[in-house]
């Protein structure tokens, strides 16, 4: 079969000692920088790519993409052990992961994480291998109806992250939608909200809003209540998940691949849809949902799945149309262009032995990931023994450097000082802060799809469902919603009854 | 005593005989060129391509500083207000320089900078996919004429050089085409490709990479690589858009300095090695000296705030 | 969440959507079919005030729950943290980022936690010299280093 004899080529390529060496090298520092909240693979990718002038077109991409799925592999270990999501993905690892870490099971947490990736790592690879030029259509088959369809979809998905009320957290989705307006406007290039603060016209920074949400705020959190705060460190039993994690965990990370291996090729945020939409499903699949948030194994295994399946999806647009999916990918293609490679879709015969290459060494990357990472589980873990007194300043460094090397400007910083003082403030009022940040990255996506929408059709709203795509996509948003109110109206109903 | 004081007045002389010939002997630390971009943006990597041969040429180290956000203005304006010592140079397209100004409220002008030249140049190229029913200037002229507002162009955003080159295209033809902005090239490339709209128009090497039809050039003259397309010119409108990468220095800055560093820039661009990662990126190189520049850069200017206040883009 | 909670998360809820309403007074709103770019702004902040007034309608049905803890603000770790990362945005471009990082940590004597002065002033330096080498050195990122 003409697969086979693909891969054979693509591993010749991949399994050279050169090669083989610059996937190392990706992986480990993707590990390291996705460990580092605040320094992403694409701050970093974008640093390396003068290096790349001076190597050969193949070790480079194999390096930059092993640098790329490294970091989502890394970005979940800061999320988990002390809820610091550094990418937007490890925000829904965080929910429950962090929860486990509090419950002295971060290693089980950890685990499940490195072999839920893998999993999905290993079968993406192939879906990429199998179908890349046939799924690669589908990022054509969106326009902007289907965009705003997927974002509309997201949101309702990202009202069920929270575990407290419904109200809440739709009002907390909004906020995050009003945050993420704030800089200039796509369309007419006037600006909102901006109170003619030049930093803020591009937009406040994800990174800033979660660090001083999650991070700093769960640092002022920890400190006020540490006569009631149970030491995670005197409690941590195993590090390895027993039968019963597993039988929880295998079947998330299966729904996950699946989700993350579909979603992971639309342009736009699919990749992250993917890992939320992966957690609602979770949730809605669970005999008993008021787990959810109180450390489920399933909301770790099943949002890492869909992430990493997704993130490794994302080349398949990339690769086979040349349209990049994210600012990573994005990157990606101008490292190949520095070496004269366009890619597009005559690359996959024009450059064979890239294509394949680089398909190859996703797999190998994948396995050194987890070698790489299994035993660090321990390292990790030894991390949360150190006195809270001496853990979180460390914490705090890190987080001022990593948001300070965004754009290198202190104005971050002290934007970031000043969102861990409202998500506090959110906490003492009972709104959780996931639901917000996801409104803040899909709000600013969908009001650009949703005005894009409308130009196009010269403001005739029936474009959204005349179009098959996005009618079928608006039809589950639908039908998400109703599921969704109808547990809340029985329950208000069996409530009222009862008084 | 006295000999404290001679020694003291012997050190003073040291320092500023140390001071004094410095500034003959410019360059005598390491220079720092403003990127107002993130690194492995398009101007970066123009800067860090140039970076190493410019270095050689100078005698000293060249550090590429990112200050990106608010569309380049606020690295252009760090380079605006450093001192005007040579020190600090800024790479920069076209659009912190002679758009922005006309846009928005900043501490800087034009005038803030002096010219040192023009590195590399490229005419936008009016692209369309191959089932276009628009597949020369004249065919699209006649569809926007019967159908005003109908055609949807797609810009990587208004201000930018995509969107000027609609704008003049629709003043020198008289005619109105819809336009879609998008947030960035491989946004509205994703969108031509899907059908999502009918026009767009950038760097020449999308059309090769994405098999695209290429209506008509922006530029001077016919490219190279194909042939057969006509320049806008060429059809009877005089639309000349182009995107072009130079170096300025803060105003004020000593002329010998000025001399030298285009002196520099100009042995840079005959280097081997840049001319190889220039070509391989697909970035013609079009040096013009700080006088024949200052020209060009002048009049784009004006052109420019023409067409941004026509368009009702202007600063409010 | 609480009822005493939502009391204040109504009156939150209510308080930002007006005041994101204030800030975005100047944008032109539009229509639906035409939205202007106060469009989303407004029905956002308009969306978030009712979800203030119903939150805060829930709580007049709604039976108070005694021993419910009032809700509070824990002001030591909250300035002590603030101002630990305010005070590195303020020192690091004129000190560099060791001096920075070893005066910003020690602050963590005055959280309440227990802790030696020997081992924090090692974690510090420690720090201070592993940032440098981690960020500035292996990473390459254009911090200041020293304040000269």
């Amino acid at each position: 079969m003409d697969l086979f004899s693909n891969l054979a080529l693509g591993f010749g390529v991949a399994l050279t000692l050169k090669n083989l060496f610059y996937c190392f090298i990706g992986a480990l520092f993707g590990t390291l920088i996705g460990v580092l909240p605040g320094i992403g693979p694409l701050a970093t990718i974008a640093m390396l790519l003068p290096i790349t002038f001076h190597l050969e077109p193949t070790g480079a991409l194999i390096m930059l993409a092993g640098i790329f799925y490294g970091a989502q592999y890394g970005g979940s270990t800061t999320a988990i052990l002390v809820n610091l999501p550094g990418e937007s993905s490890s925000v829904v690892t965080a929910l429950d992961g962090y929860q486990m870490a509090r419950q002295g099971r971060a290693g089980v947490a950890l685990a499940t994480a490195a072999l839920a990736s893998f999993f999905a790592g290993c079968v993406a690879t192939i879906v990429i291998a199998v179908a890349a030029p046939a799924l690669s259509r589908m990022a054509l088959l969106f326009g902007p109806p289907e965009f705003t369809a997927l974002m509309l979809m997201g949101l309702v998905a990202a009202v069920v992250l929270a575990t407290g009320s419904i109200v809440a957290s739709i009002g907390m989705v909004m906020i995050g939608m009003l945050l993420g307006l704030i800089g200039t406007d796509l369309t007419t290039g006037e600006q909102r909200f901006t109170f003619d603060v030049r930093e803020i016209f591009d937009g406040i920074d994800f990174v800033v809003v979660a660090m001083g949400l999650f991070g700093v705020s769960e640092i002022i959190s920890n400190l006020a209540d540490r006569h009631t705060r149970e030491l995670p460190a005197t409690k941590i039993t195993r590090l390895l998940p027993t039968k019963q994690d597993f039988l929880q965990a295998a079947p998330a990370t299966i729904r996950g691949t699946l989700l993350g291996s579909i979603l992971g090729v639309l342009p736009g945020g699919g990749a992250l849809v993917s890992s939320f939409a992966s957690y609602s499903l979770e949730k809605r699949l669970a005999t008993d949902p008021s787990r959810f948030g109180k450390g489920a194994i399933e909301g770790v295994a099943g949002p890492e799945a869909a992430n990493n399946a997704g993130a490794q999806a994302s080349f398949i647009p990339m690769l086979a149309l040349g349209i990049p999916p994210n600012a990573v990918m994005a990157l990606m293609i101008a490292a190949m262009t520095i070496h004269g490679i366009t890619p597009g879709p005559k690359f996959l015969t024009d450059q064979p032995t890239l294509f394949w290459g680089m398909i190859a060494s996703m797999w190998i990357g994948n396995l050194i990931l987890v070698v790489l990472n299994l035993p660090l589980v321990g390292l990790w873990v030894k991390l949360l023994k150190i006195p809270y007194a001496y853990l979180f300043p460390m914490i705090l460094v890190f987080c001022c450097v990593g948001v300070y090397s965004i754009n290198y400007r202190v104005f971050d910083v002290f934007l970031m000082a000043g969102f861990g003082v409202f998500g506090y403030c959110l906490r003492r009022i009972g709104c959780e802060p996931a639901p917000l940040v996801l409104g803040f990255i899909l709000g600013p996506m969908l009001e650009e799809q949703f005005r894009r929408t409308l130009l196009l059709s010269d403001g005739d709203f029936l474009v959204f469902v005349t179009r098959p795509l996005s009618a079928t996509l608006i039809g589950v948003t639908v039908l998400l919603l109703v599921m969704m109110a109808l547990p809340t109206l029985r329950k208000g109903r069996e409530s009222a009854f009862r008084e | 005593m006295i000999k404290a004081w001679a020694i003291c007045g012997i050190a003073i002389a040291t320092a500023i005989s140390t001071i004094v010939p410095a500034a003959a002997v410019y360059p005598e630390r390491p220079i720092t060129t403003i990127v107002a971009w993130p690194a492995g943006g398009a101007t970066d990597l123009v800067a860090r391509g140039l970076q190493e041969a410019l270095g050689k040429s100078l005698g000293q180290q060249v550090i590429v500083k990112n200050v990106p956000g608010a569309a380049g203005t606020i690295g252009t304006s760090e380079a605006a207000a450093a001192t005007a010592d040579g020190y600090t140079i800024l790479i920069t397209p076209s659009g912190p320089t002679v758009a922005q100004p006309h846009r928005m409220k900043l501490t800087y002008d034009l005038s803030s900078f002096d010219p040192i030249c023009k590195l590399v140049e490229q005419p936008l190229v009016l692209m369309a996919t191959k089932s276009t029913k628009y597949k020369t200037i004249a065919d699209l002229i006649a569809a926007a004429k019967a159908a005003p507002g109908k055609i949807t162009y797609g810009t990587s955003g208004p201000g930018s050089i995509t969107h000027l080159a609609k704008l003049a295209l629709e003043k020198a033809a008289d005619i109105k085409l819809k336009h879609v902005p998008f947030k960035g090239s491989a946004d509205a490339v994703q969108a031509l490709l899907s059908d999502t709209v009918d026009l767009y128009s950038d760097q020449a090497n999308l059309v090769p990479q994405y098999d695209l039809l290429p209506i008509a050039i922006y530029g001077e003259t016919r490219s190279d690589n194909f042939k057969d397309t006509p320049t806008v010119r060429e059809t009877g409108f005089d639309v000349v858009m182009t995107n072009y990468n130079a170096i300025f220095v803060p105003a004020g800055t000593p002329d010998a300095v000025k001399t030298k560093l285009g002196q520099a820039c100009k042995a840079a661009l005959d280097d081997e090695k840049v001319k190889e990662i220039y070509g391989r990126q697909k970035y013609p190189i079009a040096y013009q000296d700080a006088a024949a520049f200052k020209t060009y850069v002048e009049a784009d200017y004006k052109r420019v705030k023409d067409l941004v206040e026509a368009a009702g883009l202007g600063k409010k | 969440m609480g009822a005493r909670q939502q009391h204040w998360a109504g009156f939150f809820f209510i308080a930002f959507g007006a005041l994101a309403i204030w800030a975005g007074r100047g944008l032109t709103v539009g229509t639906a079919s035409d939205m202007g770019i106060g469009y989303a702004p407004r029905a956002l902040a308009i969306g978030c005030v009712g979800v203030g007034v119903i939150l805060l309608l829930q709580t007049l049905f709604s039976a108070p729950v005694d021993g419910e803890p009032r809700v509070s603000l824990a002001w030591r770790p909250l300035v002590l943290v603030t101002a630990m990362v305010l005070g590195f945005g303020v020192l690091l471009p004129r000190l560099g980022l060791p001096l920075t990082i070893a005066l910003m940590i020690p602050l963590a004597a005055l959280s309440g936690e227990s802790f030696r002065w020997p081992t924090m002033a090692a974690i510090a330096a420690g720090m201070a010299l592993l940032c440098t080498l981690l960020f500035s050195t292996a990473l390459k990122l254009q911090i200041p280093i020293w304040p000269f």
